[in-house]
């Protein structure tokens, strides 16, 4: 019975994610008329649209790459101090919508913005230069993470032997540090590329008169609702996506490192810490630059015509029914946090923790599949698939796509935990006539509680701040609070925007201490034990 | 763990209560109209209708016509205000018959010719400068659609995008009647240069000549005179071919017309706000013995050639060839 049991359990996962993964994608596929490809791929927006594109997620992820780069390597190999605490800060710039961080610029470095006034210098923000810094500050965040957790797993062992052998240190770092980086550098690479190549947030805001795909699909299927057009640029953005998903697939066939030696032991070099503590804090400056223009903006009466102190932008906020669209977004992040954990949660405890039979094996690249599935073209499929359904302009649909869209990273989290358990377990549990379920609840579960609050914390946060895929799907009734940004953009409402954002950061800051805090209660009552 | 899930299961439950007490009766109005004069809007209804939540969400006219066209009467709004008439037009099937809840006398010939929407507002535009702004950079200000193509104004101009916004379409047009299509499309070519952003609002680039970052846009005259009324140092300035022109509407969404609720609302609108709304925001004239408070408006406006307004097959077309 509760053989049968699992197995139906694990039949309906699969399920489930073939309807919320697999499906849509056919649905925008078979959406699409063909005689529009020809109109659209040969108009003469087209070319320029998809070099604006090309260009400038080719310079963003350079410079965010490059960025996060030295940021992980000042936090995993130096001696600065609170590493823990810059590591948070680092990726506060991720606890805010993509578009808000293009109002910020605006308001700082716009012709009219505070450090252009300050300075009398003008960067020419609107165009490329937006879209770069713009895109730069929400993407290296996830570079830095995916880094820091490289530089981590690093064996020490082939520097010892470096050092006994008198390898310079300038040689170790282009024969050891690179060539081990190499490989999860082009996923890095890939994964900024994808995430800056599909995103409208920045350039709707900064890109001025540089159109690219995005902004462009975002136009034509929320402005105009021609699905068809939308579903030829979702194809095209993607192109990449589906690159990254073979590489990294290649990427991790191919990798034969995993088994960490021997930590990093990092030596007193006083002149390499003083270089981390300036790059940090250059970093940590232009991080809060937005943040802090976005409080002082949410309490100034009329940026910039009158900048004396009011709680106006508050009440209006108040009045504009934003406590309304908070709860929607508090319901939608919550939902999605519970049901994506539990589902993502068991997919991996399928895949990782049962034989490798071709229906787990289907499940493991289903749910790898989502990361690939940029927000914006996940929301235009679910608009076809899900059309006339009962679920269709309800918070249920909100609540599935954005499972869907955040659904890979916290399953590989789930997944590498449940790896590391010793193999012969099951076998020892089914000598012992313990069931699966019981092993799940009282043995997997229990020692992973800490991997399951990050996995919560993933979905929460990045429902609260997202803008891609259910801005697709929304309407008034459910809509969340981030929804509101583009919403009040396109009428340049900017101290309402200002508020907003500081509202989500703060909600996610929220969330992150009561994470932090329970991971910090159960580690000290297991050391207890 | 356990007392974990139960907790998230018990706020997830208070919010589900939360968000379903604000769903029962809720009106949804989509406006294109400006957040100020949503706001006023919002004000007069609670005060007339103190008992009924009553939600205005802006949204841009053709935003508000797509919506409208693929949702049709499973719509969440239940009046649409401010939209466009080619928009209102394209997507009359879906709205009710409400002439029968106007009391306003309207000028000959401005109705249409069913009683599918209510005329709102006539609404004119023409280039907006920041003097300030202009002053800045030692600019002179823009007399002709030529002289926005002057290097000197590199960077320095936003204009709509005529896709998303009526506005932007009304130039694009007037510009079609009176060059051609083809040296409308090559003046575009040309304007691109030195414009730094195409807004997806109307309003958008009154928004951003307030803000300074631009010097010179195209934009509705009532909102410009509005900005320089709350003390902004904008300017409004016509070119020779006039100001292009149009007229937006009011309606409620097809099967929506059978509550009382939303009849007595709408009444209210299509009457008392109409006439208030005019006085204070609009002078654009649309009815018969209509009075304008609006202090700076200008009088005795040249209003441009807007043939082909209604026609929504031309204005396909011309979307259609839109490069930016």
């Amino acid at each position: 019975m509760n053989k049968k049991l699992t197995k139906a359990v694990k039949w309906i996962v699969i399920v489930y994610l073939t309807i919320h993964v697999i499906c849509p994608l056919f649905a925008l596929i078979g959406n699409i008329s063909p005689n529009e490809i020809g109109d659209i791929l040969f108009s003469p927006q087209f070319a320029p649209m998809l070099k604006n594109s090309i260009i400038s997620t080719l310079v963003t992820t350079i410079v965010s790459v490059s960025i996060a780069l030295v940021l992980a390597w000042c936090v995993n190999r130096t001696n600065i101090k609170h590493k823990g605490l810059l590591t948070v800060l680092f990726t506060l710039p991720m606890l805010i919508p993509s578009i808000s961080h293009g109002m910020g610029l605006t308001l700082l470095f716009g012709d009219n913005g505070f450090i252009t006034n300050l300075t009398g210098i003008n960067i020419q923000l609107f165009g490329l230069t937006g879209i770069v810094i713009g895109a730069t500050l929400y993407s290296f965040p996830m570079a830095f993470l995916m880094l820091t957790d490289i530089f981590q797993y690093e064996d020490y062992t082939v520097y010892e032997v470096a050092q006994v052998m008198g390898i310079p240190k300038k040689n170790q770092f282009f024969q050891i540090t690179l060539p081990n980086l190499k490989r999860p550098l082009i996923s890095v690479f890939f994964a900024v590329f994808t995430m800056v190549f599909t995103d409208y947030g920045v350039p709707l805001v900064v890109g001025g008169k540089m159109m690219t795909l995005p902004v462009y699909m975002y136009r034509e299927v929320i402005g105009l609702l021609n699905y068809s057009a939308g579903g030829i640029i979702g194809i095209i953005l993607l192109i990449p996506a589906v690159l990254a998903f073979i590489i990294d697939l290649m990427n991790k066939d191919n990798d034969t490192t995993g088994v960490i030696a021997k930590p990093f032991i990092i030596k007193t070099n006083k002149r390499r810490d003083v270089f981390a503590i300036i790059f940090c804090s250059i970093i940590l400056f232009l991080i809060s630059l937005p943040i802090l223009t976005f409080i002082i903006l949410s309490f100034v009466k009329q940026y910039p015509i009158d900048l004396s102190f009011t709680f106006d932008n508050i009440f209006k906020s108040i009045d504009l029914g934003i406590a309304g669209y908070l709860m929607n977004s508090l319901f939608i992040g919550l939902a999605t946090a519970l049901g994506g954990t539990i589902l993502s949660y068991y997919s991996a405890y399928i895949t990782a923790r049962s034989n490798k039979t071709f229906s787990s094996m289907f499940l493991h690249l289903i749910s790898l599949l989502s990361l690939s599935i940029p927000g914006i073209v996940l929301g235009l499929s679910y608009v076809l698939f899900f059309k006339g359904s009962f679920v269709y302009g309800t918070l249920i649909i909100l609540i599935t796509v954005n499972i869907t869209h955040f659904f890979s990273s916290p399953y590989l989290m789930a997944y590498n935990s449940l790896h590391k358990f010793n193999d012969n377990l099951e076998d020892v549990a089914l000598t012992l006539g313990i069931s699966k379920f019981k092993m799940l609840f009282d043995v997997y579960i229990p020692c992973t509680r800490g991997t399951i609050l990050e996995m919560f914390s993933y979905f929460f946060v990045n429902s609260m701040v997202t803008i891609s895929a259910i801005s697709f799907l929304a309407n008034f009734k459910n809509m969340s609070l981030a929804l509101l940004i583009p919403q009040f953009d396109s009428q340049s409402m900017i101290e309402p925007i200002a508020f907003i954002s500081i509202i989500i950061l703060l909600v996610n800051i929220f969330a992150k201490g009561i994470i932090y805090g329970l991971k910090r209660y159960f580690s000290k009552k297991e050391s207890e034990i | 763990m356990k007392k974990l899930f139960i907790g998230v299961l018990v706020c997830l439950c208070l919010l589900y209560v939360g968000i379903s007490r604000k769903d029962e009766n809720t009106i949804v109005i989509y406006s294109a109209l400006e957040q100020y004069r949503n706001d006023d809007l919002a004000e007069h209804l609670k005060k007339e209708f103190p008992n009924i939540n009553i939600q205005i969400m802006y949204l841009p006219t053709a935003k508000i016509a797509a919506k409208v066209q693929s949702e049709k009467e499973d719509s969440d709004a239940d009046i649409v205000l401010g939209v466009e008439t080619g928009y209102l037009e394209k997507i009359k099937d879906s709205l009710a018959d409400v002439k029968q809840y106007s009391k306003l006398n309207y000028i000959d010939g401005i109705e249409p010719t069913h009683n599918k929407y209510l005329i709102w507002e006539s609404y004119g535009a023409g280039f907006a400068v920041n003097t300030k702004i202009l002053e800045k950079y030692n600019l002179e200000e823009p007399r002709t659609y030529e002289d926005l193509l002057k290097p000197e104004y590199k960077d320095k101009i936003v204009i709509q995008d005529p896709k998303s916004s009526s506005t932007g379409y009304n130039f694009y047009l007037n510009l079609t009647n009176t060059k051609g299509l083809n040296n409308a499309l090559e003046y575009y070519d040309q304007l691109n240069e030195n414009v730094k952003q195409y807004s997806e609002s109307g309003s958008g680039p009154v928004k951003m000549l307030i803000q300074g970052e631009c010097a010179i846009g195209t934009a509705l005259t009532y909102q410009v005179v509005t900005e320089i009324n709350n003390g902004n140092p904008l300017k409004m300035i016509y070119p020779p071919e006039g100001s292009p022109y149009s007229l937006d509407g009011v309606s409620i969404i097809k099967g929506k017309q059978n509550s009382k609720t939303i009849q007595d609302i709408f009444t209210y609108i299509v009457n008392d706000f109409l006439v208030y709304d005019k006085e204070k925001y609009n002078p654009g004239k649309i009815l018969e013995n209509q009075k304008g408070n609006m202090v700076n408006y200008p009088e005795n406006i040249l209003y441009a050639d807007m043939k082909n307004i209604d026609n929504l097959k031309m204005k396909d077309d011309l979307l259609k060839k839109w490069k930016y």
